[in-house]
């Protein structure tokens, strides 16, 4: 089927999480958040490879017990980070599948895995576009259409170069990404949509502060809705504080215990690490509705079993730093949004970890004992509100959708450095975006014919401090003495939240600018287009692994109806010779499948099972020529047919099966 | 500093000096409405627009820099008379050296 250019195709929204995935999409006039193959309407980020085949979502996960080393999580910790962030450094020591350092300047992290006994290595980026393709795939069974555009969440606090990489990681899986759209913002979308349901359109305006804590970060924003217009006042947050520390903390306090009991370390036994940690996460999840829980895994590490009660008091009391750290970006968020505490009508819980009583309980108190909106689904809503905005870029909603808009800011400043290591702030943190602003900068020394422009993101004075970017060098200023030239420096942020940055010397009209990430360890256009073939490789990989699979399945079950076939078949009416013969043949088709079955493709099942057929229906034959009543049994065929379902017999009608016979003794 | 004596932020979002803190968000977001990215395009102009009424609400839209905005507005309001004073005053004056 080729695609026509008139084929119907749809924007999703994609909540690219760190441990779940959802995607929505607006369909007439609503939006429908989409269950995948599993019928889950949220996927695990998670993605797997076997000796045989790549496992996206649920699938990954189910097996990660038996194949923790390849099996792959967490690549939104690692993407747009360096490999010697110390957050990447910390994250290493708990994570079972191995991650290296590219060994180049940028330092890049690479992920490694054993796929049909070949290392293979995996940008952040990469895994993250395999979880996209899985969503987009979801989308597409949905729709019956294709999927071809999409818009994509972050965390509002994410920086330049984690949004560049996110965006990077759409079109690696073949998405072209409309707009990159913070998540708390996503959410409020989410909340006014199911407010206007209720109250119809608020004319007057409110102020709701979003709470998002998920699997592996947090954000907090402070939005004013009015005229179905989302202002997005100010943005706090911290990109690495969710539930899988929580969940690491219990794994550690479950780990002393065992060390304790048994004078056993289980830390460098990854399937023993991995099967806690899967009970931990569960105990973490339980202790929301239950004030105590048990963690048991049989045979943990050197056989020895583990139980452990765990109260909710000593959950909380594991993670309270956690805790009250998530209050500080709240405090923050509310003092840069210049309201005053009671401004905030709607308190807005996002994010499976704002199900942990305490957390609602700290916030709760923070606002003075005020009831906390739960009234929108904390798994569902960005993923719901990504769903609108892509309706709104796309131009598909309706015009209530039409007529929404969504003011984004930024949540970090970004400047550049001045003399003395000083950061000279062109674009102060929560300015509206889209937005431009430029400032004139002169040389330092007499004569100077070139400068460089370092380019930072953070909030303290001394660049050393914050985040660096991108460095550029503006060529060429004729020469004069210090102080004479005029150099235009040109910040300008998209929608997306990309930074672009440009030098101009007002003299020669000499221009030099970058985008941003692109210095910074960001994949080139070349490496985008390298992965998106390999992506598309893979996916074709990913198809004939399952043709493989099912004419595999099918020879099995085929096999299984062989040897039904020789029981049922008694010794008056077949010869023992032949009995014989059709169990030899059986026995050698099994033990070919548990050993050169391993890496045969669909050619070499399909092949033994006509063998198969062939010598059983040389028996058949020899039985009686008119008797038919063992065919009937096993299958009804229809005339013209060359396929059963379900690994039946595969008659080539016309084809008379002497010419199959191989051996005629 | 170009910028600042020419466009005048209560212009760009059709207000007057007087108006108050509700008024402004809400001329804000109507000229958002209009000139965003996501409703005008990419044009020259709607960038232009958009980025005037956020430079503009930026000031008049954060209640100290909306204050030192106007104590610049009257300054150079005063500024300004006394320029015209002293004009009218110079033309007076040559005018009276002429007849005299």
């Amino acid at each position: 089927m080729s695609p026509s250019p008139e084929e119907k195709s749809y924007a999703v929204g994609i909540d690219l999480g760190t441990t779940y995935s959802c995607v929505g999409v607006y369909k007439d006039g609503e939006v429908q958040i989409i269950a995948n193959d599993q019928g889950n309407r949220t996927t695990l980020s998670y993605v797997a490879w076997t000796e045989q085949e790549r496992l996206l979502g649920d699938a990954a996960k189910n097996q990660v017990a038996s194949n923790p080393t390849n099996t792959v999580f967490d690549a939104k910790r690692l993407i747009g980070r360096r490999f010697d962030d110390p957050i990447v450094q910390a994250d290493l020591k708990l994570w079972p599948f191995k991650v290296v350092s590219d060994g180049s300047k940028d330092d890049k992290p690479l992920i490694e895995v054993f796929y049909q006994g070949v290392e293979k290595r995996f940008h952040p980026e990469e895994i993250s576009s395999m979880i996209l393709t899985k969503m987009k795939q979801t989308g597409e069974a949905y729709l019956g259409h294709r999927v071809r555009e999409a818009v994509i969440t972050v965390p509002a606090y994410f920086n330049d170069a984690q949004r560049q990489a996110t965006k990077d990681a759409g079109e690696i899986a073949g998405l072209r990404v409309l707009r990159i759209v913070n998540e708390p913002t996503a959410a409020a979308i989410a909340y006014g949509l199911d407010k206007s349901d209720k109250s119809g359109v608020a004319e007057k305006e409110t102020h709701i502060l979003v709470f998002d804590m998920g699997g592996g970060t947090f954000d907090v924003s402070v939005l004013a809705i009015q005229d179905s217009v989302f202002e997005v006042k100010a943005t706090a947050g911290d990109p690495h504080l969710g539930g899988e520390d929580f969940d690491n903390r219990i794994l550690s306090h479950c780990i002393a215990d065992f060390r304790r009991k048994h004078q056993s370390d289980p830390t460098r036994n990854q399937r023993a690490l991995r099967r806690l940690r899967t009970q931990c996460e569960r105990a973490k999840r339980l202790l929301s509705t239950q004030t105590s829980v048990t963690i048991e895994v049989d045979s943990l590490h050197e056989g020895n079993d583990f139980s452990i009660r765990l109260s909710r008091a000593k959950f909380e009391e594991l993670c309270i730093d956690y805790f009250k750290k998530a209050m500080e970006p709240v405090e923050q968020c509310l003092k840069d949004s210049n309201l005053p505490q009671k401004a905030i009508t709607d308190i807005v819980m996002v994010g499976g970890s704002t199900r942990i009583p305490k957390v609602q309980e700290l916030i709760k108190a923070f606002f003075n004992g005020k009831e906390l909106c739960k009234s929108i689904n904390p798994d569902e809503a960005v993923a719901y509100g990504a769903a609108v905005q892509a309706a709104i870029v796309s131009g598909q909603g309706s015009e209530d959708v039409q007529n929404m808009l969504l003011l984004d800011v930024a949540p970090l400043s970004l400047g550049i450095e001045t003399a003395g290591g000083m950061m000279q702030v062109l674009i102060e943190r929560n300015s509206t975006v889209p937005t431009s602003k430029s400032q004139d900068f002169t040389t330092f020394e007499d004569y100077q014919d070139h400068v460089d422009i370092s380019v930072y993101e953070g909030e303290r004075a001394m660049v050393k401090d914050n985040n660096f970017l991108g460095k550029f060098t503006l060529k060429d200023i004729p020469k004069s003495l210090r102080g004479v030239p005029k150099i235009q420096v040109t910040f300008t942020i998209d929608t997306n939240g990309i930074l672009q940055v440009r030098a101009e010397d007002a003299k020669s009209q000499k221009r030099s600018e970058i985008q941003i990430a692109n210095e910074k360890g960001r994949l080139t256009q070349n490496d985008i287009q390298k992965m998106l073939q390999e992506a598309e490789k893979y996916k074709g990989e990913d198809e004939i692994s399952k043709g493989d699979m099912l004419a595999k399945e099918e020879l099995k079950v085929y096999m299984q109806r062989f040897e039904k076939g020789i029981q049922d078949l008694d010794d008056t009416k077949l010869q023992r010779e032949d009995r014989e013969r059709l169990e030899g043949k059986l026995a050698d088709a099994y033990k070919w499948l548990e050993n050169d079955g391993l890496k045969a493709g669909k050619p070499e099942f399909d092949g033994k099972q006509k063998e198969l057929q062939a010598v059983m229906n040389t028996v058949m034959l020899k039985i009686n020529r008119s008797q038919t009543e063992f065919w009937d049994q096993q299958v009804v065929h229809h005339e013209g047919e060359k396929t059963i379902d379900k690994g039946g017999f595969i008659l080539h009608c016309g084809v008379d099966i002497r010419d199959l016979i191989e051996d005629p003794q | 500093m170009d910028f600042e004596g020419i466009l005048d932020h209560y212009a760009v979002l059709g207000l007057e000096q007087g108006c108050s803190a509700a008024e402004v968000r809400k001329a804000f977001r109507a000229k958002a409405l209009k000139w965003h990215p996501d409703k005008a395009g990419s044009s020259a102009e709607a960038r232009r627009r958009f980025q005037e009424a956020t430079d503009a609400y930026e000031v008049l839209g954060d209640e100290e820099k909306r204050k030192a905005y106007d104590g610049h507005l009257q300054q150079e309001k005063l500024e300004r008379a006394a320029a015209e004073k002293a004009a009218a005053e110079r033309a007076r004056a040559t005018q009276q050296a002429q007849q005299g």
